[in-house]
């Protein structure tokens, strides 16, 4: 008697604890095929390489990624991560992979989408299909690389391990309350540092609140070395700063050549300048830019002028 | 009888418009006696008799046929004594926009003048009725004026403006047209959004309104009862299917669930709550007052919509699907979504030259609700109800499957595009920023 008391009343609790759930987890009609899977089950080793062009100053990033054989998955994804207005120029990828800048967020990602040809018998969950290409555990893979004016310094890389995406049946009521989201890129990876450009561009360094109204590209606050002609790249508004672009000034060695910064976006910057010893006041050895634009101080309506001075060597 | 400040083409329109209540403030059915002061209802319209010097409000048969059976008086004394007559005042509700006065005196005594003033609700004069009453006129007599913009009390006296003749006077009132209510519903808190729109807000978020009632002249009328009722606009919110089911928004408290609610303005305004539904669109406020007669003046309808929601127009490189007759325009979201549903269309083509995207639902114009349950039997919509619960702020959308060789591609451009979560639903990808 006790039994079958205590038997009905737990039938009674489940039945009353399935409701509650299904009130506050109105999930329904969808069974969950694929769940959430951790795309951290590997790690991985990178190898990075970056090279300067002296005459281009352009910047070749090359990375060989090493799966660790004690992975439990395969990767599909590689992201390095780059500076905020890093514009990169080219890229190559391994067979198999295809390179791409995320819109979102400063990271550039190669992945494994090429599958070939399918089975006869393949039959289409509407899941993705798994790439031959994926880099297996144990295996090394290089050729991944890309061109950039931006400077190297530390910066995050991601390997996603490869895993179906999430799958249901049919419409689900609520993705969050299902459990059905998965986490970022970046939370979702194996993830440490290598080199990436990733260097915030030069502004100047005097004024903090003032120095993103115009930042060179391409050049650092020291060390610049460049083959004639020398090609310098400004951008505006590196922060979203207000800035009036009419009142940009540059001199070259105290010479006016504002009229050779001419509008280009090409590098992802809003003006380029060639420099060379017969159109400017380029010298041999050691050369000194200076520019200055007027914009808004940053949550104020003051008034204030970005005068920046960069220096670089010219070799040839 | 002298109609010194209102020309007799002005009396002439008092007979066609308004609302005329003959001879309901004539007090033949007030009891007679001596009165500190009287208050007479008239349906919406109450007045109150007053004496201009702290005597009496008399009723009582006056014995001139005009006036009935009875009629007031002012008094300074109980009883009444010869010469010891008063002013009187009379104070409507509702400012009236044209009144005739009928007085007299049975006769017997120096009557002479008679003046009556009309002031507004800020107490600025608005004009003077005069005539004259011989000693011995015992028939009555009528004085008749128009008021514009509202007369809100009246002093009525005999004699002169300048000489008060403390003798007998008795005064009803034959007919009135009372000056035009306003309400008007507006948010508590703020000003309206537009000439047509009292305030947008999210579906399922609450905001207190307030209903207020004004004469013609701008003032506020206290302490009148009003009614509002909310009634979801067929066809808004991109709902092109209507029917009785529709939920209308809940007035009243935080528990209120019907679309009707009661109140006085008091002093004020009357203050209530208007619940959204979860379903997006169009509600109408309907205003009116139930103790007089009002008009609604300004915005009469509540917008309920996710806010900033852009349309996805016909692409190069994508198709626009899932538009049925119910819902034609499904393709709304964040400004954020649509970019990048743009460019992740202008990716795929040029990863897949040839190749193009399927956009099924986004979210309606107005973002909330979107019901596209159907019946599994008869496969026929079922209104106003889930699924689709993720389709309501504009920031998921159901994508077509494209080709099985394609997808692993599809989903690193997916993550470049800025879009956070793909679901595989079915025969379909989620796809939610």
């Amino acid at each position: 008697m006790t039994t079958v008391r205590l038997m009905t009343e737990r039938f009674f609790l489940s039945m009353f604890a399935a409701i509650v759930l299904v009130g506050v987890f109105p999930i329904a009609f969808a069974d969950v095929l694929v769940p959430v899977v951790p795309g951290n089950q590997l790690s991985v080793a990178v190898q990075p390489q970056v090279t300067q062009d002296p005459n281009t100053q352009i910047y070749t990033y090359s990375y060989t990624i090493s799966n660790n054989p004690g992975s439990l998955q395969e990767m599909w994804l590689f992201a390095v991560e780059l500076s905020p207005v890093t514009e990169v120029l080219s890229s190559t990828s391994p067979s198999g992979w295809r390179f791409g800048v995320h819109e979102d967020q400063p990271i550039a990602s190669w992945a494994a989408v090429e599958v070939g040809q399918l089975p006869a018998d393949f039959i289409d969950d509407g899941n993705v299909v798994p790439s031959p290409f994926n880099l297996k555990p144990g295996e090394t893979k290089s050729g991944f690389s890309f061109q950039t004016f931006t400077a190297p310094t530390d910066g995050a890389f991601y390997a996603q391990g490869f895993k179906k995406i999430p799958q249901v049946s049919g419409d689900v009521e609520e993705l969050t309350d299902a459990g059905l989201v998965e986490p970022p890129l970046t939370d979702d990876s194996y993830s440490s540092l290598t080199t990436t450009p990733n260097l915030l561009p030069y502004g100047g360094g005097r004024r903090p609140a003032v120095d993103g109204f115009l930042v060179f590209l391409n050049v650092q606050k020291d060390g610049n070395v460049f083959s004639a002609p020398a090609t310098i790249i400004v951008k505006f508004s590196a922060a979203g700063e207000s800035v009036d672009r009419s009142t940009f000034r540059a001199t070259l060695n105290q010479r006016d050549v504002t009229s050779l910064f001419v509008p280009d976006t090409t590098f992802g910057g809003d003006l380029v300048a060639q420099f060379d010893f017969q159109n400017s006041s380029l010298a041999h050895g050691r050369n000194v830019l200076l520019t200055s634009v007027d914009g808004t101080v940053p949550d104020t309506i003051r008034s204030a002028t970005d005068v920046d001075r960069v220096s670089f060597d010219v070799q040839n | 009888m002298n109609f010194a400040t209102f020309p007799l083409t002005a009396i002439l329109v008092l007979a066609t418009t308004g609302n005329i209540s003959a001879a309901d403030f004539n007090f033949d059915t007030t009891p007679s006696g001596f009165y500190s002061a009287l208050t007479v209802t008239d349906g919406t319209e109450t007045l109150m008799v007053t004496p201009e010097s702290g005597g009496f409000v008399v009723v009582q048969n006056s014995g001139v046929p005009l006036l009935g059976s009875m009629s007031v008086i002012g008094s300074l004394v109980n009883p009444l004594q010869q010469d010891r007559f008063d002013s009187l005042r009379f104070t409507f509700s509702i400012p009236v926009k044209s009144i005739t006065f009928a007085f007299g005196d049975a006769g017997g005594d120096d009557d002479s003048n008679v003046v009556i003033q009309a002031f507004d609700s800020n107490n600025v004069l608005l004009g003077t009725l005069s005539t004259d009453y011989p000693a011995n006129f015992n028939s009555g007599k009528t004085l008749s004026g128009i008021f514009a913009t509202g007369a809100k009390h009246f002093t009525l006296r005999s004699g002169t403006l300048a000489t008060f003749n403390p003798n007998s006077i008795f005064w009803e009132v034959s007919s009135y047209t009372t000056s035009l209510l306003k309400i008007e519903v507006v948010p508590a808190n703020g000003a309206v959004e537009s000439s047509s729109t009292i305030t947008s807000f999210e579906p399922n978020k609450r905001i207190t309104l307030v209903a207020r009632v004004f004469d013609e002249n701008g003032q506020l009328v206290p302490n009148v009862n009003v009614r509002l009722e909310a009634t979801a606009v067929p066809g808004s919110g991109g709902h092109d299917h209507h029917d009785a089911s529709r939920p209308n928004g809940s007035l009243g408290g935080s528990s209120g669930t019907l679309n009707v609610v009661t109140g006085n303005t008091g002093t004020t305004g009357f203050v209530f709550d208007f619940t959204a539904p979860e379903i997006s669109g169009e509600h109408k406020i309907a205003p009116t007052c139930t103790d007089r007669t009002c008009t609604q003046e300004g915005p009469d309808t509540v917008g309920i919509r996710v806010s900033g929601l852009q349309e996805l127009g016909p692409g190069t490189d994508y198709d626009l699907i899932g538009q049925t007759t119910s819902h034609p325009q499904n393709h709304y979201g964040t400004a954020s979504l649509i970019a990048s549903l743009r460019s992740l269309a202008q990716a795929y083509a040029g990863a897949f030259p040839g190749q193009r995207l399927a956009y099924n639902d986004i979210s309606l114009q107005f973002g909330g609700l979107f019901d596209v349950g159907k019946d599994k039997v008869s496969g026929a919509l079922i209104p106003w109800r889930t699924p689709h619960r993720s389709h309501r702020l504009g920031t998921d959308v159901d994508l077509r499957l494209v080709p099985a060789s394609h997808r692993q591609a599809l989903r690193h451009l997916i993550k470049q595009s800025g879009i956070s979560t793909i679901l595989v639903e079915g025969d379909h990808w989620h796809l939610r920023q």
